[in-house]
Formats: C-alpha cells, sequence, structure tokens
C-alpha cells in the first residue's frame, strides 16, 4: 500500500459510535447543520443522533421529510406565524397549523418528548393527540399561541404521565373554567415547570396547592390574575426550593394575618433568582420580596402598571445582581438611572409602554437610554420604547457599549425626528452599527432616510433580523441592506417607499435568508409574480386582507407579501385570501 | 418616481397650509385611496375580526376616515425637495413659537389622537400585552383611589381597592374598600352598617353588581372570588316582592 492510501485508510476508518459520540459533544444547531454537510458518512451518522430539530419557518419543510431524517428526534421546536403577526397585521387564519405535525409524528415511530411552538395555531385536538401519542412526552412551551383552550390543557394535564414542563407565555386561550389543573393525576409527581400566567380564569386553588404539593422538583411557577396572594403564600412555603416565580394577584392588607405570612414564605425562598407575575399589585405589599431581591437575576415588572416611579426605584436598588430587567416606562429616566447605579451586571433591559395609545406620553427619552449605556457596561440585549430619541444620545450609546447584539428601539411616533436637532436618527443609528460588531438584530424607528440604510449594509455584517417601518426614500434603502447584510436572514418592512426594482435586483439572495416581509410598501403584484417565476424555491404569498386585489391587475400595490425559502413547495392550507404565486 | 411621505401633526388652526409642494391627488393618476399612502392605514379593528371585509385598508372609506380632517399631509416628489425633510416645515413659519410648542406637545399627532388603534400595529407591542394595558383593575374602573386606605394600603388609580356603592333611592353614592373583605357576610354588614340598614330592613334589598361587560347581576348568585373579580361598582336595589 502506498503511503497515501494507507493514510486515507486510516482517515476512514473512524467508527460510527466515535463519531457519533464526537456529535455528542456538537450541540447548537447551527454546528450539527454545519457537520451533517461535510459528507455523506457524517450526514448520515448526524441524522441519526440528532435528538433536537429547530424548524424556523413550518412551512419550509413537511412534517414527513422531517421524521424520515431525523428517526431518533425527541425535541422538536417550531415557528409559525410571521413576527409582524404579534401586532395584529397578519389574519388569524393565515396558517400556521399545529395538527398536520402532530397527526404525521404520532403515526411514526418518534419518541417526542419535546415541543416548543411559537406563533403557531394549535388546537385541542393536537393537544389531546399529542397527549396520547408520546409516552415519555415530557415538556410543552407554548409562546405567543392561539387556537386551544383550558380543555386541550387538561387533556394534557391528564394523559402526560411524566411531564416535567409546561409553559404557556403569553398565548390567546379560550378559559372554559374547567378543572384542567385538577386533571394531573396523584401520580404526577414529576413537575418541574409550571407557568399558566396568560389563562384568564379561575383555577381550582386546592387543586394548585396539592399540585405543589407533590411535585418536589418544582423550580419553575408562575401563576395567573386568579390566584390571590394567601394563595401564594401556601404555595410558597410547600415550594421553598423555587428558582423562578411570577405571582398572580399580588393585593393585600399589609397589616393582616395574610400579609406577615407571605413575608416569611418568601424568605424561606432561597433560591429565588427569576420573578414576574404582579399582574395585579398593591405597592404597598412591594416590600415583602425586598429580601430576595439581592439574589435575583430576572426581574419582569412588565405586567404591573400598578407601580410607579418611587416603587419601582425602591426595590430595584436591592437588585444588585440583576442581568435582565422588563420594566414599563412609568419608571421614567430617572428610575433608568437608579438602575444604571445598581445593576452593573445588566445584560438585558426591557422597558415597555405603559401606555401604548396615550398618544405618544411615555415616560422615558434618550437620557434613560443614555444612564443606562454608561451605568451598566455588560448590556448586550434592549428593548426600549421611548418618547424620543436623538443622534447624539444614539452615538453615545454605541461607544458605551459595543457589545449590543440585540438593539430594538421603537419611537411612538413613528416618524419622529431627532428631538433637538429635528435631524433624521440615521447617523445615530449608523453609529450603532458601526461601534457594534456583534450586532445581530435591530429594530429602527424614528425619522429615517436611505442613509441609515446605507450604514446598516455598510457596517451591521452580522445581521441577521431587521425590523423596519417608515423608513427610506427610495429602493436604494432596501439594496444597501440586501447587497450588505450578507448573514441576513430575516427581514421585515412595512410603510416604507421600497419597490419592485429593489425586490428584483437579487432574487437569489431570498434563497439565503428565512423570509422576507413587506407591507404598505411600494411592491406590485406583477412585481411578486415576476419574483416567483424566477425562484421556485421561494413560495411568494400575497395577503389580500381587504378582499380588494384584482389577481390579473399586476400594477396593484400588493398590501401585505410574505415570502419565504421552502423545500416542499406552496403550501395548500392557506385560507382564501392569501395567494401563493 | 418616489414619493416621501410624512406625517403632518394637527394643528389647532391648520389654515395656514405649508408652502411645500402640495400633491395634487387628481394628476398623479393614483386611485384617490391609494394616494394616501401607507401611513394613513387606519381600521385596525377589522383586521382581527376573521374575513370581515376592511373597507380601510385603503383608508379613505368613509366612516373609517379618522381625522383626516384635522390633517394636513404632505407629499414631496424626491427631486425638489430636500433629501430629508423633517417631521414639519412648520418651523418656516410666521408662528413659529406656537407651532413649536405644538411640536412638543405630543397628544397633537392626530395619527395617534384616537378613541383606540391610530396605526395598525402601532406600537409594535404585543396584542397580549396591550390588552394588559387596558384590562380593569382589580377593585373597579369606576373608583378614583383620591382617599389612602384607612390601613396604610395606599390605593393609586390603576390599582386601587375602592368601588363605589350607590343605594335605590339615596343621592350620594358611597365608596368601599373591598379589599378588606373577603366573603360576602363582612361586606354585607359594613354595607348596612354604612347606609343605615338594619336586619330586618336588609331582608328587602338586594345586592347587585355591575361587571366588567357592563352587566349587572345579583351578588348572590355568584361565588365571592368571581364576584371580586369582575365587579365594577355596587348596587343595592329594593327587591319587589
Amino acid at each position: 500500500m502506498s503511503w497515501e492510501s494507507r493514510k486515507t485508510a486510516k482517515m476512514n476508518y473512524f467508527p460510527d459510535e466515535v463519531l457519533e459520540h464526537v456529535f455528542d459533544f456538537i450541540t447548537t444547531h447551527k454546528d450539527r447543520n454545519s457537520v451533517s454537510l461535510v459528507c455523506k458518512s457524517w450526514y448520515r451518522i448526524e441524522r441519526y443522533s440528532r435528538q433536537r430539530v429547530f424548524i424556523g419557518n413550518c412551512y419550509s419543510i413537511s412534517p414527513e421529510r422531517l421524521i424520515d431524517r431525523f428517526p431518533g428526534l425527541k425535541s422538536l421546536t417550531l415557528k409559525g406565524k410571521p413576527h409582524f403577526a404579534d401586532f395584529n397585521l397578519v389574519p388569524p387564519d393565515w396558517g400556521g397549523f399545529l395538527y398536520p405535525w402532530i397527526k404525521a409524528l404520532a403515526k411514526s415511530r418518534i419518541g417526542l418528548e419535546e415541543l416548543r411552538l411559537k406563533r403557531m395555531v394549535v388546537s385541542d385536538k393536537s393537544l389531546e393527540l399529542l397527549s396520547k401519542s408520546f409516552v415519555n412526552f415530557k415538556s410543552l412551551v407554548l409562546v405567543s399561541c392561539d387556537g386551544f383552550t383550558t380543555d386541550g390543557l387538561a387533556a394534557i394535564a391528564a394523559n402526560c404521565r411524566y411531564l416535567r414542563e409546561l409553559d404557556l407565555q403569553e398565548n390567546e386561550v379560550d378559559d372554559h373554567r374547567g378543572h384542567w389543573l385538577s386533571c394531573f393525576p396523584e401520580s404526577c409527581t414529576s413537575l418541574v415547570s409550571l407557568n399558566f400566567a396568560c389563562l384568564k380564569g379561575e383555577i381550582n386553588l386546592g387543586a394548585l396547592e396539592r399540585l405543589v404539593a407533590r411535585s418536589p422538583n418544582l423550580k419553575s411557577l408562575r401563576l395567573n390574575r386568579a390566584v390571590p396572594l394567601d394563595t401564594l403564600q401556601k404555595l410558597l412555603i410547600r415550594a421553598p426550593q423555587l428558582e423562578d416565580l411570577g405571582t398572580g394577584s399580588y393585593v393585600q392588607d399589609p397589616s393582616s394575618e395574610a400579609y406577615n405570612k407571605l413575608k416569611f414564605a418568601i424568605q424561606c425562598c432561597k433560591s429565588m433568582r427569576s420573578l414576574s407575575g404582579f399582574l395585579e399589585v398593591a405597592p404597598c405589599c412591594m416590600s415583602a420580596i425586598y429580601p430576595v431581591c439581592p439574589n435575583l437575576t430576572f426581574l419582569n415588572l412588565s405586567y404591573a402598571p400598578g407601580l410607579h416611579g418611587d416603587e419601582l426605584t425602591k426595590l430595584i436598588q436591592h437588585c444588585g445582581r440583576l442581568k435582565r430587567l422588563w420594566i414599563l416606562d412609568c419608571i421614567g429616566d430617572k428610575g433608568l438611572g437608579v438602575v444604571a447605579s445598581t445593576c452593573k451586571e445588566l445584560q438585558e433591559l426591557r422597558v415597555f409602554p405603559s401606555d401604548p395609545f396615550g398618544a405618544g406620553n411615555a415616560a422615558v427619552t434618550e437620557e434613560g437610554l443614555v444612564l443606562i449605556s454608561a451605568g451598566c457596561p455588560k448590556l448586550n440585549s434592549i428593548l426600549y420604547f421611548c418618547q424620543q430619541m436623538t443622534n447624539a444620545a444614539l452615538r453615545t450609546v454605541a461607544k458605551n457599549c459595543p457589545n449590543f447584539i440585540r438593539f430594538r428601539l421603537c419611537t411612538l411616533d413613528p416618524v419622529k425626528p431627532d428631538a433637538v436637532t429635528n435631524q433624521p436618527l440615521d447617523e445615530g443609528f449608523g453609529a450603532i452599527a458601526r461601534s457594534c460588531k456583534g450586532l445581530k438584530r435591530l429594530s429602527l424607528s424614528g425619522l429615517l432616510t436611505d442613509q441609515v440604510f446605507f450604514y446598516i449594509g455598510m457596517y451591521a455584517k452580522q445581521l441577521e433580523m431587521l425590523s423596519i417601518a417608515f423608513a427610506g426614500d427610495s429602493d436604494k434603502g432596501m439594496l444597501y441592506v440586501l447587497n450588505g447584510c450578507k448573514r441576513l436572514r430575516k427581514l421585515e418592512i412595512r410603510d416604507c417607499p421600497f419597490g419592485n426594482a429593489a425586490l428584483l435586483e437579487d432574487v437569489g439572495k431570498y434563497e439565503t435568508m428565512r423570509s422576507l416581509w413587506m407591507s404598505s410598501c411600494e411592491v406590485t403584484l406583477g412585481g411578486c409574480k415576476t419574483l416567483a417565476g424566477k425562484m421556485p424555491s421561494l413560495s411568494v404569498e400575497i395577503i389580500d386582507d381587504s378582499e380588494q386585489m384584482e389577481f390579473n391587475l399586476d400594477e396593484q400595490k400588493v398590501e401585505k407579501m410574505y415570502l419565504y425559502r421552502t423545500l416542499v413547495g406552496p403550501r395548500k392550507d392557506a385560507p382564501e385570501i392569501v395567494w401563493i404565486l | 418616481m418616489c414619493m416621501e411621505l410624512r406625517l403632518g401633526l394637527a394643528l389647532p388652526s391648520t389654515s395656514a397650509i405649508i408652502p411645500i409642494k402640495m400633491f395634487d391627488l387628481n394628476s398623479y393618476g393614483y386611485d384617490p385611496r391609494e394616494a394616501l399612502g401607507p401611513l394613513l392605514k387606519l381600521g385596525p379593528c377589522d383586521i382581527n375580526s376573521s374575513g370581515s371585509r376592511s373597507s380601510s385598508s385603503g383608508s379613505s372609506g368613509g366612516s373609517k376616515k379618522r381625522g383626516f380632517d384635522d390633517e394636513v399631509l404632505l407629499f414631496e416628489e424626491d427631486r425638489i425637495a430636500p433629501k430629508t425633510l423633517p417631521l414639519l416645515l412648520w418651523t418656516n413659519q410666521p408662528n413659529d413659537e406656537d407651532d413649536h410648542k405644538d411640536l412638543d406637545d405630543n397628544s397633537s399627532s392626530a395619527i395617534f389622537k384616537n378613541d383606540g388603534e391610530g396605526l395598525v400595529g402601532w406600537p409594535p407591542v404585543k396584542t397580549w400585552r396591550k390588552k394588559l394595558c387596558r384590562q380593569i383593575p382589580y377593585g373597579g374602573a369606576d373608583n378614583n383611589g383620591m382617599e389612602a386606605a384607612e390601613k396604610g394600603c395606599v390605593g393609586r388609580a390603576s390599582n386601587s381597592t375602592y368601588v363605589k356603592v350607590k343605594m335605590e333611592g339615596v343621592a350620594i353614592a358611597r365608596k368601599i374598600d373591598l379589599s378588606v373583605h373577603n366573603s360576602f357576610e363582612t361586606l354585607t354588614s359594613t354595607l348596612m352598617r354604612m347606609f343605615g340598614i338594619s336586619d330586618e330592613n336588609w331582608k328587602s334589598f338586594k345586592l347587585t353588581y355591575q361587571d366588567r361587560e357592563g352587566d349587572w347581576l345579583l351578588a348572590e348568585d355568584v361565588p365571592w372570588r368571581t364576584f371580586i373579580r369582575s365587579l365594577k361598582c355596587l348596587k343595592l336595589i329594593r327587591s319587589r316582592g
């Protein structure tokens, strides 16, 4: 044997089991995807050993192909509707149905254990089928989903014998006020995480207490508004090991016995790191949680409009270890100053508007943002709804915090210029793009011209997701982004003067992206048809809510277009108002 | 040809129109409703009622117009107007001072001055969160939370535990702090004391309440928890027969 072929022989003789073992250490989806592309044998080994799959667009692939490729699948993440569905821009029956996935998985031999869904339509029927089809099912996480009722939850509770996690985040659930909680059998003692904060109805408090009492592994518990403070106190006594708590109704007379008991119960929770809820809150009761504040790494007060500036700052002054803070803008700039001087470990800040339709009366401005950037050197993720912004402030923020990964700014008036100079905010956002070399997600607002897109295209080389509204002057803006941002995966645009020229300049680009959303822009039906014709690997959808479009009139402007790459051609479950070109 | 759209803030007297190129709806060749542009998409409420025809997507449909009369629309053709225009050109006008003040008055933006939604999907806040902000707070929406609770629990407008109680035939309404009650027994004895009703007379009254949907219901028909959660205000009525 010659030297070369001996070498080659050595390289090939690498038993599958060894490779599998090595692949075990490769956990992120990105890395596993890369591994599978190296060669045929790696593809084969990788696919049999893959347990977790992430599908960012449920229409990009079919359940059958998923099952075929990954027979060892245990954990599936699916995302359905486009992001702008969160803001009412997508009709409710657009799609994203879970049922076909469950039906296919149930028929197969896949031993599904975990299902994580975002913006999907989840019917009770699918929940029931899910609960009965997978013996080892352990974890259900639903985020911003809709289509189900508490009856579906009852099925999950009743049938999933080894359920560890039931996490419902901000879903629209039809609450039949049934006794879904009571459906957890006495034998169910495996719960680790239970979050039903988004449910609006009453629950059986006795059943809840008993459930918590028999769940020694419970680490995370998030209650809904119907759970009063005295029940909370009883639950905490049962579960002092809790690490993550979402309170329900947090109202009590502070001089009452119940409140005293709560104070004691909270003090027993030495492991508590994360606190949220306060869906109803009496400010005078907040002092009860001061004992756990110094250990908190996540605090979410964004559902509590009843807490105002002073109470918030008093509370936050106890929270020196916070890494993530979600808050309402009633904290004010001054309050953000307190955050800046107290929370030196802060990585993520979200400031939500307490009064989204109060005609732009948010209580925070560019000042608060600057203070935060100056005080919190580890800040890497921000969502900030504010009254106004300035280029100077953004430049300062960019200088103070070059580590932003996510930067989302929303001025309540979408086209508000620099509050001091009246100039567009191009320079400010440009500074962010230039300074934050690791920026992956960006949302813009305020008065913006094509110039800001020039900067983004030039500097935001790692950008993966961009959200644009009411910005730009011409097609050039969109082209700067499409040409410059090589890593772009998701682009969502509304109310911008971008038209066919921009859309059609580089049609191949869309195959490198997950999806493109354009609404209220200048794109016409003809342009969309051209695109669809050139790119069979894309699904180009036109959403005609108002039913005013005529299929043969190419010059019409398209109100809403959503396109995405797909391996399985046009979907068959679209409603009538959605045209797939 | 590119068009640049800018929002015009509604100023109290909009007779002084800015001397920029005003868009002539008739000459541009667009359907008038399209010309008003994407910025003025109103009528968001229809979008969610599934399948219903929302005729206001183009936004100039009759009753769906909101504040259009108050608004001044500014359109410039790209080649003529400066590349970027500040939000308003009002600053070049004689009444500069006044205008500037109005600029700062954030409630003057007509697009956002409304009785509900303004622009569809703006600000980009999740529906679920928006509903939270509008939820009628604990104890009802009628109370003003002006009085500090006797027991030191300061009630604020959005989380006060006080509710109005009216008695049929009595002109003045009273306020009662619900947080100190956790059963109908204590509530009724407080009410009896408040209105000076004796035990025998109490039998001739019925306690009713108005819930969040505006319906009047009998308190005795529902469990305490349901009652507390949904009530907005109370009324004592004389039971007939």
